[in-house]
């Protein structure tokens, strides 16, 4: 079944659900997406702006994947 | 729970001057609330201070460039504090006699300040709150709703539903899973590369242990060999000499240096060390010799030099990436005062520099990413670690020049400045080294030949056999090294993939539902905004339909039924009226349904496209289907407009329970700006009271008013005809052409012997007042200003304009006391008593 919006719902228990059908498939990555999405909140507008939130976002995400220090240069 | 807009007080902002005596609006929660005023009598200033008040914007000006320096003009110019000031009152719905006070102060360096009640703690928050996508409306509002891309219809509507959120969280995620920067962000190239170059050095690390054991042991290599096998099979190599065994002990493992220094305890000891110490020496020299895999690398690089150099030549140069570079570094920095500011040349520019670097920037995309493929080709390669090896090799004696070409290379892959011409000086100079490295190798295997002929071969070889066994150990932990780091860099990019899978996915999921979410919003909204379109649009054969696209935040505005046609495009059939008759029905639409903080709705000429019937229908709706208290989720409706026609209309509708009128009139920018309902016992009380106390600029206005009020009461009450285009003359005009029917209407009835007036109201009316009242006070007022009028002359104004209703007016006895009473017509009375 595809995950649906309840319209009963108010948008907050609307977004916790879509959280919630995300941890039950992967709750290490449905986490990481979670702080990507605040980092992403206010979402900047279309451009330059939002391609550098998008970075910085994505920084993160790198760090969290490779459960590392983002200062720390990684050898490769 | 919502909030309703009481009341609103303006001082010292934009037009309104007002030092001293705010303009005062009030609102009632339950009629629609009109305000009228002319040009220039500061409803746009009443529109931007409520703009100001909710979300520290002022409309109009935000979008002004730099260099008009539009903050310091928010604050007006006259007011002699230099402090604008605006106060509004909400009151929640469900409890209208508690309302809550916020304040709201600017100074003309633009500094903002709000001070609220003490039971809210965020009084900023709270306000912008209020602001939602209905509370302040516009002609451009609607305009652009139709005019917009389906895309950005779309997104205005998910707000207009309540739904902005989600179209946020929808947008982010295809921001997160955009793949076109996923591989820069993610470093997949420069992983893939790592990737392939661990799995080099372990493959040649492979083909070095393989080589070894061919020289010690006759077995057959196993396939896929493996370093644990390798080291058994060396393991096994080294026990089948007896004279090594008796040293060996219990070690599953050759113990190396236990074995070499049993060897070196006999006669031949020296001699087998010199041996031993060659071999050793050859084969470090042999790994720094040109491996297989290297003329790739070597090719790669090449052609990674050349491709740069391509992308170098189409883009505007490095010299400006680097002037741009280092001009956003200073903007970036802590002591840059202001990101507008250009530090080249130091003009202060309209646009934020740093965001206009980083687009211009931009353009060296490809040259910054092939830069980091050359850089990343050649750290990783075989021939730069052994270019690297070669200086500590004494034997090789570099040059300063060699030195020199190694050090430039080192910088420039630390700095990413890599570009071919040092490229192939590097490997010009390690040829030269690796040609003198080949002599070197030579004479040593030479040496070394020499020194084994004087020894007994039986020790030789064994020798030779465990310094090999040595080798091959240390071998397999250089391979087993590689195998792992390529394993972990190969991991990194599983997890890498399984990230850009989860948020595609979940992108998809969460577009998919929040599609179906809207659509089935919008298509509960279609009865209302047909109703509503039909009601202000009447005897239209059209049907609109507001369309969701299945898979993307497209809305359509559609025709569903077009004089028989079906399915057409809505904005590219309707006229400019119909259109925005259109957007407001649907934002009216989604407004009733849609729970907001703010239940109140100020639109500001939003009818200009209108012709008079559209607006009268408008006002109905608004009246009938949107006025709280006439729908079940209904908005507090406050109307600003300056149309002629409207304010007639507005006049008319403020005699029903359902509705309420303001007009706006003073000296702005400068005096006073005043509202009132049209009253005329109010008008004359207000100015009275100016002029008892000197006050010439504040009566001035409302003798005016005084003078309309009057001229339209005589009109109404006595049903004397106008002129058809009588609404829409101006101010000054329209009050002309008022006096002018009067006169007209008594003159005609006169001659036909029909007029009921005494002949004393009749000589008043043609003889005195009239003339003095267009000749003095029409010239004083050549518009609504009304200024230079000292207080003799408006008290003499006053009086005339009270002799003007005697003239209309009879002694009525009817109920047995005496009162006045209007005629009911030129030509009858209210009543049969004379």
């Amino acid at each position: 079944m595809p995950f649906r919006f309840d319209p009963s719902q108010e948008i907050r228990e609307q977004l916790e659900a879509f959280a919630a059908h995300l941890t039950a498939r992967d709750p290490e990555l449905a986490a990481i997406l979670e702080e990507a999405l605040t980092q992403l909140s206010p979402l900047p507008p279309s451009g330059p702006q939002r391609n550098a939130a998008r970075t910085t976002a994505n920084s993160t995400v790198v760090r969290q994947l490779d459960g590392r220090d983002p200062t720390e240069v990684r050898p490769v | 729970m919502r909030f309703l807009l009481k009341s609103i007080q303006i001082e010292g902002f934009r037009g309104i001057n007002n030092s001293g005596s705010p303009l005062t609006l009030d609102f009632a929660v339950d009629k629609v609330n009109s305000v009228f005023a002319s040009n220039a009598q500061g409803k746009s200033s009443v529109f931007q201070a409520l703009a100001f008040a909710l979300t520290g914007n002022v409309k109009g000006l935000a979008d002004l460039h730099r260099g008009e320096d539009a903050v310091s003009y928010v604050v007006n110019r006259f007011h002699p504090t230099h402090t604008g000031t605006v106060s509004i009152q909400v009151v929640p719905d469900n409890n209208l006699s508690s309302p809550l006070k916020f304040t709201i102060t600017i100074t003309p360096d633009g500094s903002r300040t709000v001070t609220g009640p003490p039971e809210v703690a965020e009084p900023q928050l709270f306000l912008r709150s209020l602001a939602g996508p209905f509370t302040l409306l516009d002609y451009n509002t609607f305009q652009r709703f139709v005019a917009d891309s389906p895309l950005d219809r779309g997104r205005t509507f998910s707000g207009l539903l309540g739904l902005s959120r989600l179209s946020e969280v929808r947008q982010a995620l295809d921001t997160l899973q955009n793949t076109v920067t996923f591989n820069r962000d993610f470093r997949i190239s420069e992983l893939t590369a790592a990737a392939a170059a661990h799995r080099d050095d372990a493959h040649r690390a492979q083909e070095e242990v393989s080589r070894l054991l061919g020289a010690i042991s006759p077995t057959v290599l196993p396939t896929p060999l493996t370093p644990p096998l390798a080291r058994a099979i060396a393991t096994d190599a080294l026990r089948r000499h007896p004279e090594l065994l008796s040293y060996w002990g219990e070690s599953p493992e050759p113990p190396f240096e236990t074995l070499k220094r049993s060897l070196q305890v006999t006669e031949q000891a020296m001699l087998t060390n010199e041996a031993s110490t060659l071999l050793a020496r050859i084969n470090q020299l042999t790994q720094l010799r040109v491996a297989g895999a290297e003329f790739d690398e070597r090719r790669r690089a090449i052609a990674l030099a050349i491709q740069l150099d391509e992308v170098i030549a189409v883009s505007p140069g490095l010299q400006i990436r680097d002037a741009l570079r280092t001009s956003l570094a200073v903007l970036q920095s802590p002591g840059w005062p202001d990101s507008h500011q250009c530090p080249v040349c130091e003009t202060t520019n309209d646009r934020d520099l740093v965001v206009h670097l980083q687009q211009h920037l931009g353009a060296f995309q490809a040259v910054d990413d092939t830069a980091a493929l050359l850089t990343e080709a050649v750290r990783l390669s075989n021939w730069f670690r052994c270019f690297g090896q070669i200086f500590h090799q004494r034997e090789l004696e570099p040059t300063g020049e060699e030195r020199a070409v190694y050090g430039r290379l080192s910088a420039a892959i630390a700095n990413a400045s890599l570009r071919r011409g040092l490229l192939e000086e590097s490997l010009e100079a390690l040829d030269g080294l690796r040609e003198r490295l080949i002599v070197q190798l030579n004479a040593l295997i030479l040496h070394r030949e020499e020194v084994v002929a004087r020894l007994p071969q039986s020790l030789v070889a064994l020798v030779s056999t465990l310094g090999v066994g040595e080798q091959i150990f240390a071998r397999c932990v250089a391979w087993e090294e590689s195998l792992a780091q390529e394993a972990r860099v190969r991991r990194q990019l599983e997890r890498r993939e399984e990230w850009r899978s989860f948020v595609a996915r979940a992108a998809s999921e969460f577009a998919d539902a929040e599609t179906a979410l809207s659509a089935s919003r919008i298509s509960a909204l279609e009865p209302l905004y047909r109703d509503l379109y039909a009601t202000i649009v009447p005897g239209n054969d059209v049907v609109p339909k507001l369309a969701r696209s299945p898979d993307g935040e497209d809305v359509f505005l559609l025709l569903e039924n077009f004089y028989g046609l079906p399915n057409l495009k809505a904005p590219a059939l309707l006229s400019e009226a119909y259109r925005n008759a259109l957007a407001i029905s649907l934002y009216l639409s989604a407004a009733l349904t849609t729970p907001h903080v703010s239940g109140f709705m100020v639109l500001d000429d939003v009818s200009s496209s209108f012709d008079a019937g559209l607006q009268y229908f408008l006002m109905d709706v608004f009246r009938t289907k949107v006025r709280r208290g006439s729908h079940s989720s209904g908005l507090q409706v406050i109307f600003l407009s300056h149309d002629g026609t409207l304010e007639k209309y507005f006049d008319r509708l403020s005699n029903e329970g359902d509705w309420t009128n303001q007009k706006l009139f003073g000296r702005p920018p400068v005096g006073l700006v005043q509202a009132k309902e049209r009253d005329g016992a109010r008008l004359r009380e207000a100015a009275v009271a100016h002029l008892s106390t000197g006050d010439d600029n504040a009566a001035g206005p409302i003798v005016r008013q005084y003078l309309e009020s009057a001229v339209l009461e005589v009109l109404r009450r006595l049903n004397i005809g106008v002129p058809v285009d009588f609404a829409v003359h101006d101010s000054r005009k329209m009050l002309d052409a008022g006096l002018t029917s009067i006169e007209r209407a008594v003159g005609l009835h006169k001659a036909a012997g029909s007029l009921v007036l005494s002949q004393l109201q009749c000589d008043g009316i043609t003889q005195v007042v009239l003339p003095a009242t267009l000749g003095n006070s029409l010239a004083h007022f050549p518009t609504s200003a009304g200024h230079g009028l000292s207080v003799v002359v408006l008290e003499g104004a006053m009086a005339r304009v009270d002799q003007f209703l005697e003239c209309f007016q009879y002694e009525c006895t009817c109920d047995g006391t005496s009162r006045k009473r209007f005629y009911r017509s030129l030509t009858a009375r209210q009543c049969s008593c004379h």
